[in-house]
């Protein structure tokens, strides 16, 4: 067996055993991949695809978390995770997470063996649809947005890299820790939405359209003044072009990954619950 | 007995019948009246600020001292008229009536200005104010309405009485709502800001309140208070760099002061020297600004982006962006940039020096 990096240029190799939304994200910061492969069939019998979190934040730990692990059997996944564990020991990582809608009892075994807590729990994503989205009680159809709420498609790309620093400078980076490096075309136009005042921006609600079809909020910022208004306002806004554009059993997902999202997500959906998902991890270090 | 007699007459716009009293009240309201007008003529004429009238505090400065002059004036008017004895011609009813409406004008503008010096933005004035002339029309509406009636009828019933008291409650309630708003605005800003303000609300507030209290002095306190806020502009501007508008050097010493005293840490810094190229650097700086950081111009086509703590990530952002704008402009240059992270145990102050220390030596 051996192990191999799994780099933008061979994800291709691995479209049979990794999603294709995990393969393009290979190619952005921080997200990493290995893999082991049997020497005699050139078969891959395990795949690990992980993303590094506050790398560069000096205030705080790094961590890691597991976006993807699929082993066929225990020794290659054990093969596969002292790899794994050697690399983000050089990253001087100090905590690994993981949250995977499922694992085969080989996976949970090398995991455990590995050292790692794991145990079912509530996806901490909620799964909506445009239509639910729609129909929410501060979507007033009746109510046009300002007119300083605007699409994507309606700022330059100098606009778009001066708001993602304002945002990344007040230190939200939303779901994406890699927010600073990545391009106004991951967004999609029409449907993500920005606040403009005084010609820059100073807000975004910002849209990621997966492979798959499925729509995810990867970013909802503004500054002061009237930071809540402009939230409503570009909240308003997305809603009315994805229902516009889009079907209303289109699925949204809504990651609850701080306290404030979890605020806003519960404020929308009090009765919505996430899947039932494998949620793991294991500190290193002191 | 007589003290409060007197307290009462000043609080309520009467005289207290004391003859020496009342020649006194007449005599020191409008000394005081004139040195204010003086003083705001002076600004008005003296100012190179105000004569231009580029920046919006300029503009807010300049239209509340024209208020506040024709609201002298009008009270002025009125003093004259008591000390002539002479008669009221009807249009002098309207006199009480623009007075009350130029007070509204004032404090609404002064809240205006408060908002507009925490963002410094002229979008969100636009916004958030307009329909803020509404509560002045409508008691502009109430009063004239009132004032033709009395004049028409040539008396007042009790009912135009009490209406009257409604009214002056009303523009007291709407007087009060600004003051109020102004101290919220501010206090949320507090909540979330830890940079240095130079608007102090109690120059305005204090004076407000003297002047609520002791009403035949109104007009005074009112262009007192005005002169007091003319004060934080000033205050400003002495950290300003004229050129370009960026804080200047000794704002950045004072501010490294203030943190310090404040006990607040972190900070990053970009130091970008683009020779040569100062005025194109300027201009593109203001525009790839992000907000809530600092910029400022230290001489020398140089010039430092200061943030509270950011991550590397933002840092290289920052870097990359400023870079690649200052190469595809139009002047086409590549500016040096360095970067600075104030350290754990390092005082904001040591941190600015440190960061003045970096600069090139023809800076």
């Amino acid at each position: 067996m051996s192990v191999i990096q799994i780099s933008e240029e061979t994800a291709y190799q691995y479209a049979g055993r990794i999603p294709p939304e995990l393969l393009n994200d290979l190619e952005r910061e921080y997200f990493k991949g290995l893999a082991v492969k049997n020497d005699d069939t050139e078969a891959s019998e395990a795949v690990i695809i992980w993303t590094l979190l506050r790398v560069d934040d000096e205030n705080t730990p790094t961590e890691a978390e597991i976006l993807w692990f699929r082993a066929d059997d225990e020794p290659a996944g054990e093969e596969l995770f002292a790899a794994f564990e050697q690399d983000i020991k050089e990253e001087q990582v100090e905590s690994v997470s993981f949250e995977l809608e499922t694992l085969t009892a080989v996976e949970k075994n090398v995991l455990k063996k590995t050292g790692f807590k794991v145990a079912e729990a509530e996806s901490r994503d909620i799964c909506v649809t445009i239509g639910d989205m729609a129909a929410l009680s501060f979507n007033k159809k009746d109510k046009k947005p300002p007119e300083y709420i605007m699409s994507l498609s309606d700022i330059t790309t100098s606009q778009f890299k001066t708001g993602i620093m304002t945002s990344i400078f007040y230190g939200r980076y939303g779901i994406a820790d890699d927010l600073p490096f990545l391009p106004m075309t991951r967004y999609d136009p029409d449907i993500s939405s920005c606040v403009i005042t005084d010609d820059t921006v100073n807000g975004f609600l910002l849209i990621h359209k997966t492979l798959t079809g499925e729509f995810i909020v990867e970013l909802l910022f503004a500054t002061e003044p009237d930071a809540n208004i402009n939230l409503l306002n570009m909240m308003r806004f997305s809603t009315n072009a994805a229902a516009e554009l889009c079907e209303a059993e289109d699925k949204v997902i809504l990651r609850r990954h701080n306290t404030a999202s979890e605020a806003l997500v519960h404020k929308l959906f009090p009765d919505r619950k996430g899947d039932l998902i494998m949620k793991g991890e294991k500190r290193y270090g002191n | 007995m007589e003290i409060k007699n007197i307290l009462f007459h000043l609080m309520t716009y009467s005289w207290t019948g004391n003859p020496a009293i009342d020649r006194f009240i007449i005599y020191s309201s409008t000394v005081l009246m004139v040195v204010l007008a003086a003083i705001l003529l002076a600004i008005l004429l003296k100012d190179p600020h105000m004569k231009q009238r580029k920046r919006p505090e300029d503009r807010f400065m300049f239209s509340e001292c024209i208020l506040v002059l024709l609201l002298l004036a009008s009270n002025l008017l009125m003093n004259i008229a008591d000390l002539t004895d002479a008669g009221w011609p009807r249009i002098m009813y309207f006199v009480p009536l623009i007075e009350e409406i130029l007070y509204l004008l004032t404090i609404l503008q002064w809240m205006i200005f408060v908002d507009y010096s925490l963002y410094r933005s002229r979008d969100h004035i636009r916004r958030r104010y307009k329909h803020a002339l509404i509560p002045v029309i409508v008691v502009a509406g109430s009063g004239i309405a009132q004032t033709v009636i009395s004049i028409m009828t040539g008396e007042m019933t009790d009912a135009m009485i009490v209406s009257v008291y409604i009214l002056e409650f009303c523009n007291f309630a709407v007087e009060l709502g600004y003051i109020l708003t102004a101290v919220i605005l501010v206090k949320k800003y507090d909540k979330q800001n830890r940079e240095p303000k130079f608007l102090r609300l109690e120059a305005f507030i204090i004076p407000f309140v003297l002047g609520t209290l002791f009403r035949l002095y109104d007009a005074s306190f009112m262009a007192l208070g005005i002169v007091l806020t003319y004060g934080s502009i000033l205050r400003r501007d002495r950290y300003l760099d004229h050129e370009t508008g960026f804080y200047n050097r000794d704002f950045l010493e004072y501010r490294g002061k203030y943190r310090d005293e404040k006990e607040y840490e972190g900070g990053n810094g970009i130091l970008i020297t683009a020779a040569g190229h100062g005025k194109e650097m300027a201009e593109l700086l203001r525009k790839l600004k992000p907000a809530g950081a600092l910029l400022f111009a230290l001489g020398g086509d140089c010039f430092l982006l200061l943030s509270e703590s950011i991550r590397g990530s933002a840092v290289k952002m920052a870097v990359m962006t400023i870079t690649e704008a200052a190469e595809a402009s139009e002047a086409a240059f590549t500016p040096e940039i360095r970067t600075a992270v104030r350290g754990r145990e390092e005082t904001a102050g040591a941190f600015a020096a440190r960061l003045m220390g970096m600069l090139p030596e023809q800076a």
